[in-house]
Parts: C-alpha cells; structure tokens; sequence
C-alpha cells in the first residue's frame, strides 16, 4: 500500500488521554481509538504514504519490526469506518 | 392507591427552586384506571400497580425533559468528606445492591440509577427512590428488615422492585449539584473479591458511553462533554465482589482525592 491517508474532513476529535473519541457528523457513530491507532490517525494528515506511517510508528515504539501489517490494519479499519480516504 | 402514591414519592433535602408543578388525576372505572395529566395526555391502565407504575415513569419522564441538553448516565451518585464519586454501571452490575450497602454504612448516597452530566461537568443526582430487587435484600440482611413491608412492583424489566426512600428509613438522603472527584465504572464480580483495577482512558469513555443516553441531534459537545469529564477526573474500574471490600475500596480511593 503506497497511497497516501487523509482524515475525513468535519470529523469531531476529542483526545482521551491515551487515545481518541471521534464523532463522525455524517455516518452519526462514534469511535474509540486506542494509542496506536490514534497515533496512526494523526499521521494521516496527507503528508504521509502508509509505508512511512509505519516507519514513524515503529520508532515511536522504539521497535526494530516492521508494522506495516499493523498499520495496514489499522487504516483499512479507519478507511471502512470513512475516517480517512485515500489520496 | 394512597400507598401507592406515597411509594413513589420522594423527599430528599435538596435546594433547588420550584420552577413547575405538574398535575395528574386518576380516574377508576370498572375496567380499570385512567391517568390525566394536565398536558392532555391520557394513560389507560388495568390495576393499581400498573397506574403507580405508569404515573411514576409520567412523572420521571416529564422532569428528565426538562434536563434536554444533560446527558442522562446509568450511574448512582454519593459523597464522602465532602467529595463525590459517581459509579457508572450496566445492569446487573451492582449500583443499588452497592449505594444500599452504602447507605446503611451512613455514607451519604444521592441515587442509584440516574446522574444528568452537564457541559460545565457539574452532576445532578436524579431523584427517584432507590429500586431496590430481591439481588440486594439477600445481600443485605440489614435491608430486608427495612423493606419487609413494602409493596413489590413490577416494571418492564421484569425484575420485583420495591421503592425505597433512604429517608423514611432513617437514613441521611440530600441532592447536591457539583463536580465528580472520582468516577467508578462497575462490573459485576458476584461471588468474588471486590477489585480495583485501571483500565485505559479511551476504554473508560467507552465505558461510560455505553452507559449513557439522550444524545442531542447534534452530540458532539455532549460527546466531549463526557471525554473531558474522564480526562478531568481520577476514573477507576471497580470489579463489585464482596460488599465490604468494595465499601473500604471506595473509602481508600476517597481518601487519597486531592
């Protein structure tokens, strides 16, 4: 996957502590977003190829691995949820 | 019915102004009951316990909509040394059994079923008598004796209940407005030791929104109302296991509020 994520404009963002609530105004649902998935969510910001997004997340967690899988998952998740598109 | 009236009403200390009366009449015929509210609403019930039931949830409802921007959270509310903790709770987890067993240790306990969150954070206990089942009377031998002589109604739950009003036991029971210092999220653990555990904040505002309702059209604000009520406020998960452990959990927790 090389494409690039973006959030979904007019989503509503509340930061928990340790993660993320979002309400989407227009599929009405909210979201609960644990850490790593809330940090994958900021880096959609449309700077970032999902490749570099899992570099960022494997220094962030200070681990040799690749998580691209992780990644992978996460945002095929936010993607079916219409949080992020693909630009 | 005079009992029955006298069943569900409430008389808690509390300071708030009167600012509506409502007005219900009750009719008896030969098929039954008939409710008449001064809106021009009508309820057709069969038996006296139906119509205490049906006037009581009228009643209840009437005043929670006067509440349209509060967010209503399954939750009971009670101080200790002049800090309070709200214990947010699916059903069955244990929020009566434990403000009942609170009660009788003379703490001093809002409510057990209904909290209304506003976007300032401040809570409202909800007023209604405590709905206590079978579950908390074999809990608490202590209760059974208080309850032995009132009347049982069955809601839509299903479940007996009998309304227990903490006053006319002898027992403190004031209505005050203010921040949460602490909020338990319960889970039932019956048979087992009572636990605290923490849990991650996100799952708690998970937590607490399962257990919450009336969103607006437009929730969000309620919805960041209630991430900043957790971001704001020591939250705990409280597994409900023996009732004492859960007493000295909670007298623990309190004690050390900032």
């Amino acid at each position: 996957m090389g494409s690039i994520p973006k959030q979904t404009d007019d989503l509503e963002m509340n930061k928990a502590i340790d993660g993320f609530v979002i309400y989407h105004p227009i599929t009405d649902r909210v979201h609960f977003l644990n850490h790593s998935a809330a940090v994958v969510f900021e880096l959609c910001n449309g700077r970032h190829t999902t490749d570099e997004i899992a570099t960022i997340l494997s220094k962030t967690y200070a681990t040799e691995n690749s998580l691209q899988e992780e990644v992978n998952d996460i945002l095929t998740k936010l993607h079916k949820e219409e949080l992020v598109s693909f630009i | 019915m005079r009992q029955g009236i006298d069943d569900i009403s409430v008389s808690p200390e509390q300071n708030f102004p009167v600012t509506e009366c409502f007005h219900y009449d009750i009719f008896g015929h030969n098929d039954g009951y008939e409710i008449q509210s001064d809106k021009g609403e009508i309820i057709a019930t069969p038996d006296i316990n139906w119509t205490i039931l049906r006037l009581y949830y009228a009643i209840n409802i009437r005043v929670l909509d006067e509440f349209p921007m509060h967010l209503r959270l399954h939750a009971g509310c009670a101080t200790l040394n002049g800090k309070r903790f709200i214990f947010v709770g699916d059903k069955l987890a244990g929020k009566t059994t434990l403000a009942c067993w609170l009660i009788c240790k003379k703490m001093s306990v809002q409510c057990d079923e209904i909290v209304l969150l506003g976007k300032d954070l401040r809570v409202i206990s909800f007023p209604r008598p405590f709905h206590v089942k079978d579950g908390t009377l074999t809990s608490i031998p202590q209760m059974r004796k208080l309850c032995k002589h009132m009347n049982r109604y069955m809601p839509s739950t299903g479940r007996q209940v009998r309304f227990f009003d903490p006053r006319h036991a002898g027992f403190e029971w004031k209505i005050t407005v203010g921040r949460p210092d602490t909020i338990f999220y319960l889970k039932a653990n019956h048979n087992g030791k009572s636990k605290l555990e923490k849990i991650p904040q996100w799952q708690m505002v998970h937590n607490i929104f399962r257990q919450a309702s009336h969103f607006s059209l437009n929730p969000g604000l309620q919805i960041s109302t209630l991430v900043r009520l957790v971001n704001e406020t020591d939250c705990f998960q409280l597994l409900v296991g023996d009732l004492e452990g859960a007493e000295k959990i909670i007298h623990k927790v309190m004690g050390n509020v900032g």
